[in-house]
């Protein structure tokens, strides 16, 4: 008896030492993520974009906020991919809590099940600790744009706690601009946080730019608004706890957002005096 | 802060009297830093607590640092004896602790920084490590140990997420929230 919970002893930390990893600190700056950078998953949405009738109508799917809750985002990923409308998801920040990089891995773990691209945008838990150092690692830059099916997306970083100068305006109405030679159906931003209270003046800025639509997340609860004299509509999304998400559809003409909770509803602006 | 950890360390072994309930350990991984010394005291029978201070290396998008812990641990008397080379070993499988973690790195923060509002965030330097230590009693004032050490949030995010670690990683799921080290330590 005394032999067998001696060997059991030793095979149980043989095994722990094997699979567990060797960490200086928590802050460390490596995160193992493979295939979640940008530029992998926006040569993947080219590839997406080959196969589809430019003038289709297509969906993409919007989670944020899934730091803690990393089964409820795996249980969300299983979900999406059997949706065959969803063209590309994109996963608005805070993937880490306290921008630790065992964090970032847990996130990935679940991310890593998609059968979908998934384009990443900072969010202001990302940018604590050595996040900005890991997210540049993993991700890349923190604003970036594309194109899919002539419908522009604008990922910018407007996290204004964790970095300086942001969000960048002047790259964001330089992107937004219509070349001469573009056929574009709708100009869409994207940021973690919805324009601050501190901000006043970003809601018409970015209509005058040429935006048509924002998404958010960040305040974990579904918000869809517009002001009555910029009529620009911004929707946030739930946090991801309890696979909350929310799905945008684009036509030509229309965007369309779905809240899901899971079950999705359709969801309308209110307008703000 | 450092200089005098420093200090208590290097002093430490002065006091040599026997059955002093002082003792020093150096480890190194299991979220410590690449070297991590400390003095410990024996508060009373099974229960101790040390004070230490490790090393962090730099790396080419983080600068070097420091990182001062305080440390409690249960150690129970349960011992499992062998002969390995000629040598009786025994093997002390119940040591539990906890330890507070501090690093001294400017892009950490332990008050929030001018601008952020009161409570946005919890500080960032401060962390608290969960340890099991499997220790083996090489002499009779000296200890060999493999430590495993969970972060706060891992403890966090396996309880509430036991399924999804259960799922993608081994040994129930602790490989994913587990880092490990190793150590030596000796009574004074």
């Amino acid at each position: 008896m005394k032999l067998i919970k001696q060997i059991s002893t030793l095979v149980i930390s043989t095994l722990l030492l094997s699979a567990c990893d060797y960490e200086l600190s928590p802050w460390e700056t490596d995160a193992h993520c493979p295939g979640m950078t940008i530029s992998e998953n926006l040569k993947w949405l080219k590839e997406v974009e080959s196969t589809i009738d430019p003038a289709a109508d297509f969906q993409f799917a919007i989670v944020g906020d899934p730091q803690q809750f990393p089964k409820d985002l795996e249980n969300t990923i299983e979900r999406l991919n059997k949706n065959d409308s969803i063209k590309f998801i994109v996963l608005l920040g805070d993937i880490a809590e306290t921008g630790i990089a065992q964090e970032f891995e847990w996130a990935c773990k679940a991310l890593e099940k998609t059968t979908k691209p998934i384009l990443s945008v900072v969010g202001n838990h990302d940018g604590l600790s050595f996040g900005q150092e890991i997210w540049r690692n993993t991700f890349g830059p923190f604003d970036y744009s594309f194109t899919f099916l002539e419908t522009k997306f604008i990922a910018f970083n407007n996290n204004q706690y964790e970095f300086e100068n942001v969000p960048d305006v002047s790259w964001i109405e330089a992107e937004a601009a219509v070349n001469e030679d573009e056929k574009r159906n709708h100009t869409i931003a994207m940021s973690h946080i919805k324009p601050w209270e501190n901000q006043p003046t970003l809601s018409a800025t970015l209509k005058e730019a040429g935006i048509d639509y924002t998404f958010h997340t960040h305040d974990h609860k579904f918000i869809h608004f517009q002001d009555s004299d910029i009529m620009l509509p911004h929707h946030v999304t739930a946090n991801n706890l309890g696979q909350q998400h929310a799905i945008v559809t684009i036509t030509p003409e229309t965007i369309e957002v779905e809240d899901c909770a899971p079950a999705c509803e359709l969801s309308f602006p209110t307008t703000r005096n | 802060m450092q200089r005098i950890l420093l200090l208590l360390i290097l002093l430490a072994p002065l006091a040599h009297a026997n059955e002093s309930p002082f003792e020093w350990e150096i480890q190194t991984g299991a979220l410590k830093g690449s070297v991590h010394a400390a003095i410990g005291y024996e508060l009373a029978s099974k229960h101790f607590v040390s004070l230490g201070l490790g090393y962090v290396p730099s790396e080419s998008d983080r600068d070097a640092f420091n990182i001062y812990s305080l440390n409690y641990m249960y150690r129970g008397t349960t011992e499992y004896s062998f002969s390995a080379w000629d040598n009786e070993i025994n093997l002390k499988p119940i040591n539990f602790g906890v330890s507070t973690i501090y690093a001294d790195h400017e892009a950490l923060f332990f008050s929030l920084p001018d601008g952020i509002p009161s409570g946005y965030y919890a500080p960032t330097a401060l962390r608290i490590l969960f340890e099991y230590e499997l220790a083996a009693e090489i002499s009779s004032d000296t200890d060999v140990f493999i430590k495993w050490s969970v972060l706060d949030v891992g403890l966090i995010n396996y309880a509430r997420n036991y399924s999804f670690y259960r799922d993608n990683y081994e040994l129930l799921g602790l490989a994913g929230i587990s880092s490990w080290g190793v150590g030596i330590r000796k009574a004074f």
